[in-house]
């Protein structure tokens, strides 16, 4: 009895700040506060209508976007790697790569300070991307290789008796035979990179900023509703994502072990 | 007819291949040669080496030593998207992300050869039964539709060797007869080469024009189905191609037709033939393989009947239709008979029942010991 206290208490606290946040969005104060004085879409309009505001928001959709990209081809060959070809040490190599799951942000975030000033990479936009994609190569490899491991390596032998030259094999039919595999981890290190605050604040500057980063710098310095508008946008989106994956694989992807 | 040189010349040659993996041999040193348009089967027990042999003719494994020749050109290297070879996986390994047609259109595709390729398709998946089945995706179709695809998907761009590896191990018994039948059909009319691979002795007699036996990685014998049935050359042949009743033999002396043999419990020895060149001479212990099809049962009562004739005890029997089997317990080990059952008759045998079981000489085959 009481676990199902817990369990329904829980459900119902996790998703409240999203409430209190996209409801205190609304307001037409002036303000930040809860409940809201009176309903409007002013900061909506506000946050559409500032040019910095949409800067960052452009900044962190191509950091996500190219760093999905590139997260997701890297977890496919390292996972052809290690799948196909049974790559020797296979396994130390696959926990190597999940490391960044496990490794506390802050220690991440640091490290990448000494080691992006080393590249003169510090607050750039190239600086993001590879610590992005550090961060989400871990939730880009399980479902490629997932997926690879699933998939029939007679499909390939089959091409190949029929004809088929390697690169139309590994574009014909070993492409496609991954595909769910593939779509997964782009949207999910889409996502993370995304939504991605802790290590990012670390290294962002004057010439490159992220949206949620900036969120939260607006947080400490002022309590204008726009963020919460903002914030608001960002859950949307991210429902919006969420709802693509699971409309495409199923959400129970994640849950599952390989 | 064909000419005398695609007679001559075989389609396929496996010259000494040995295939070992870290150690262990899997192909032992096999010889075959292999006629175009010809069926042959593979059999042998799980573990004997027919995948990895027909791998290595796809081109999925290279050959330790020994070289595959295709119309006589050294093809052991070639990778296997260059060799015109098919391979029907015993999983079928069709594509799932594609429909029956693009599946069996895939090949022609991948060799550049479009032109004609809608009449092509449509023409082999009418000889396989399956119009009208071109938009199904293959995991809407039914097992043995599955088959004919991955059949048409192999036949389609006309390859000089079709290879199957256990194609129909997975269907059950009846739509596996079935298919046996259509596949010998679909053989015939396309007069392509088949190398067929299972582990049922009664498929490969039924289906081929020669069988090679492989037992632990090695060509026992390749003959055949009538010559691999009714003249065994090993004692794994005889006992891995049907029932049969192995005994130790002596032999006595050659004479005119072959051998003169004796066995523990029969009162005469009796002459047998030999095929030429068996080598085997006055003095060699032998075994003999008797089909128990070609047993025959008397009362012990009844005078010896001409040829081998020995005196049993029957253990048990069991009733399969128009035969009935009889497990004998005799001086000469345990023996199988197999005679005909007719309803009205009974068993005329129980069992401990004493009975004189014999054979005509010449249906027996000598085996070297
Ligand atoms: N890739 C491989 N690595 C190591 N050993 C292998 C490999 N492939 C096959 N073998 C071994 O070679 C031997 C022959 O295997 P193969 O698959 O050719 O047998 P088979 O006759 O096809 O058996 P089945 O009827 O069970 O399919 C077996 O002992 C097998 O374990
Ligand atoms: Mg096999």
């Amino acid at each position: 009895m009481t676990t199902r206290a817990i369990a329904i208490a829980v459900l119902l606290f996790l998703p409240l700040p999203i409430v209190i946040v996209v409801l205190s969005s609304f307001t037409s104060a002036g303000y930040l506060s809860f409940p809201i004085k009176g309903v409007s879409l002013r900061w909506y309009a506000e946050f559409l209508g500032s040019a910095d505001w949409l800067k960052v928001l452009g900044t962190s959709a191509l950091l996500a976007l190219i760093g999905a990209l590139v997260s997701t081809a890297a977890s496919f060959a390292a996972a052809w790697a290690v799948v196909r070809h049974e790559m020797r040490f296979g396994t130390t190599y696959e926990t190597i790569l999940l490391t960044p799951l496990i490794f506390p942000h802050a220690a991440i975030g640091v490290i990448m300070i000494v080691t992006l000033s080393g590249l003169g990479w510090l607050g750039t936009f190239t600086g993001l991307i590879l610590v992005h994609c550090i961060l989400t190569i871990p939730y880009a490899y399980r479902p490629v290789v997932a997926a690879l491991r699933k998939a029939d390596p007679a499909l390939e032998e089959a091409a190949a008796s029929l004809g088929a030259r390697p690169w139309r094999t590994f574009w014909l039919v070993s492409l496609p035979a991954v595909r769910p595999g593939l779509v997964t981890s782009l949207l999910f290190s889409f996502i993370i990179s995304f939504d991605e605050v802790t290590v990012t604040m670390f290294l962002v500057g004057p010439f490159v900023m992220t949206l949620p980063v900036q969120v939260f710098s607006e947080v400490l310095e002022s309590a204008s509703p726009i963020i919460a508008a903002v914030s608001a946008a960002l859950v949307l989106f991210t429902s919006l994502m969420v709802f693509v994956l699971d409309k495409v694989i199923g959400i129970q992807f994640f849950v599952e072990r390989d | 007819m064909p000419d005398t040189a695609t007679l001559s010349q075989p389609i396929l040659q496996i010259d000494a291949v040995t295939k070992e993996f870290d150690g262990t041999t899997a192909v032992d040193r096999v010889t075959l040669d292999v006629a175009e348009g010809e069926f042959v089967t593979l059999l042998g027990p799980s573990g004997c080496g027919k995948s990895t042999l027909l791998r290595m003719m796809a081109g999925f494994e290279t050959p330790t030593s020994g070289r595959i020749l295709m119309r006589g050109e050294d093809m052991s290297k070639d990778p296997a998207y260059e060799r015109e070879i098919g391979l029907v996986f015993q999983n079928l390994a069709l594509f799932p992300h594609m429909n029956v047609y693009d599946n069996v259109a895939f090949g022609l595709r991948a060799r550049k050869r479009t032109e004609g390729l809608d009449r092509k398709v449509r023409d082999i998946l009418a000889l396989v039964g399956l119009e009208g089945f071109e938009t199904r995706r293959t995991g809407q179709i039914s097992g043995g539709q599955r088959q004919r695809v991955a059949l048409a998907r192999s036949l389609v761009t006309s390859p000089d060797v079709l290879l199957l590896d256990e194609p129909l191990s997975a269907l059950d018994l009846k739509l596996r007869r079935q298919l046996q039948v259509e596949l010998k059909r679909i053989q015939k009319e396309t007069g392509i080469t088949f190398i067929f691979v299972t582990h049922d002795q009664e498929e490969a007699l039924s289906m081929s024009d020669r069988i090679a036996v492989m037992n632990a990685g090695r060509v026992e014998q390749f003959s055949s189905a009538v010559e691999t049935y009714h003249h065994p050359q090993t004692r794994f042949v005889a006992q891995f191609v049907g029932e049969t009743n192995l005994v130790e033999a002596r032999a006595v002396s050659r004479d005119a037709v072959g051998a003169v043999l004796a066995v523990d419990g029969i009162d005469q020895p009796f002459s047998v033939p030999l095929v030429e060149g068996s080598g085997i001479g006055a003095g060699d212990s032998v075994w003999i393989s008797i089909r128990p099809e070609y047993m025959t049962l008397g009362p012990n009562t009844d005078p010896a009947p001409t040829g081998p004739t020995l005196t049993g005890q029957v253990v048990s029997h069991s009733f399969s239709g128009s035969t009935v089997t009889y497990a004998l317990d005799s001086a000469a080990g345990p023996l199988l008979a197999q005679v005909p059952f007719r309803a009205g008759e009974g068993h005329p045998f129980p069992n401990g029942e004493t009975v004189q079981i014999s054979w005509a000489a010449d249906t027996t085959t000598v085996i070297p010991g």
